[in-house]
């Protein structure tokens, strides 16, 4: 899957640049194919195995990251507002 | 002919009455065949002589019968009919006679033509060559021989039991998703086929048939739902690898992996493992190798990261010796899994797995 470097670091307070990090993911399991740049910054292109269905998502990831690194993890905050559903 | 054809003419409208007459006409006839016959150029001009002579329909012969001997007095008839017989004799053999003339000039030609120069160098023949995979298959069988490995086929239509299931991989678990699997067409209710999409099924095979230790190392075609490209094919090749015994460990893993790779592409070259997950194996990693292009500081064939990815292997999941029936309490094993194509290229310097398979002479004959 497509990983934004920036978006990681909403929620993990990562030090290491992208080469570093994706060196450390391809050790721990995350083979990461490339690096492209975009408007966005930095995208890494993340070769996920079939057991890790919780890596996933950007939150998935940072919290793999959070682990590698010993960082702590900032769990994103939903806004929710109470009322009927679907609104 | 200056005047008319007299074979047109009966001997009546020609005033030719008695037997000197007619022994004159068919001499002046005897002469101009003469003329004609003298020197015959080829087949064709043969044929056109014939035809205008003893041609069956406008032959002059057939014009003299007609015009001639069949309207001729009585008292005429007998000396006509012999000079006739006489002349037909003549043209007859004359004209064979040319005809084996021509004949013999043809064949002499004919012969002077095909004649055989033994001075001529030979024609030589291309020879073939070992195709590079199958030179590939025969150098990694020959490694693993000699460390005490025997060779093991197994059947490309499989069953889904040992494609899948027996191999840890239950149905609806993502791993499957991953394979793209070919199903054979069936009818409803009966057995379902699929080509297999590696060489793993080969080691349920093995284990079902052979108590341990188990040494083997199985090359076969793979097929899997893929478009072709360069480093692609809905058909490519492996060469699957078991070892099972009482004190197999992860130390003989990395111990024959290294000295696989240093036979193969040489002892320059390092080997990584890096975690990885196959759904038979645990621990599971991928085999990386140095690049053997920038020797790891990073190009564009590596992508930059000083590694290139070979094979897949791991420790044998313990579930696995459940479906054939081994003791997982005391046995422990290794499999992998080479990408044949995917070796070739690296050792050769390839970049598209293509050539392999569009028998292109010119590609072909850089491997003797």
């Amino acid at each position: 899957m497509k990983l934004v470097y920036e978006w990681l670091k909403e929620f993990v307070a990562l030090a290491a640049t992208p080469e570093e990090l994706r060196a450390r993911f391809s050790l721990s399991g995350t083979a990461v194919d490339s690096i492209e740049a975009s408007a966005a910054g930095p995208v890494l292109d993340a070769e996920l195995t079939a057991n890790r269905g919780d890596c996933m998502s950007h939150y998935g990831l940072a919290r793999e990251a959070a682990a590698l690194y010993n960082l702590p993890l900032r769990a994103p905050a939903p806004q929710l507002r109470e009322g009927g559903r679907g609104d | 002919m200056a005047h008319e054809d007299p074979t047109t003419k009966t001997l009546a409208e020609l005033g030719v009455t008695d037997a000197a007459g007619v022994a004159r006409l068919f001499a002046e006839l005897r002469s101009g065949f003469g003329a004609q016959a003298g020197s015959l150029a080829d087949a064709a001009r043969w044929e056109e002589l014939r035809a205008a002579w003893v041609g069956r329909k406008s032959g002059v012969l057939t014009r003299v019968t007609e015009n001639w001997l069949k309207p001729a007095p009585p008292e005429l008839k007998r000396s006509v009919g012999q000079e006739l017989n006489a002349l037909k004799a003549h043209v007859e053999q004359a004209l064979e006679t040319e005809r084996v003339q021509i004949d013999a000039a043809t064949s002499q030609a004919a012969n002077a033509r095909d004649r055989v120069d033994l001075s001529l160098p030979g024609v030589r023949r291309p020879v073939g060559s070992r195709h590079p995979l199958r030179q590939t298959f025969e150098e990694i069988e020959r490694i693993f021989l000699s460390i005490g490995y025997t060779v093991v086929e197994g059947p490309e239509i499989e069953t889904p039991y040992y494609n899948f299931e027996a191999l840890n991989i239950p149905e609806h678990h993502p791993a499957r998703d991953a394979m793209d699997t070919f199903y054979l067409a069936s009818p409803p209710g009966a057995a379902e086929y699929v080509l297999r999409t590696h060489t793993s099924p080969v080691q349920i095979r093995t284990m079902e048939k052979q108590p341990p230790p188990v040494r083997i190392i199985v090359p076969g075609k793979v097929y899997r739902r893929d478009n072709p490209d360069a480093t692609h094919g809905y058909m490519f090749h492996q060469i699957e690898g078991l070892a099972v015994d009482t004190d197999i460990t992860f130390c003989d893993f990395k111990g024959t992996v290294e000295y696989f790779v240093g036979q193969f592409l040489g002892p320059a070259i390092k080997t990584r493992l890096r975690p990885s997950y196959f759904p038979f194996t645990e621990p599971s990693v991928e085999v990386d190798a140095s690049c053997h292009l920038c020797g790891g500081a990073g190009c564009r064939v590596c992508k930059f990261s000083g590694w290139i990815e070979l094979f897949g292997a791991g420790m044998v999941d313990p579930s696995v010796y459940g479906f054939v029936g081994y003791d997982a309490k005391n046995l422990s094993g290794f499999a992998f899994g080479l990408g044949v194509e995917r070796l070739a290229m690296l050792k050769y310097g390839l970049d598209d797995m293509q050539l392999f398979f569009q028998s292109d002479a010119r590609f072909l004959s850089q491997f003797p």
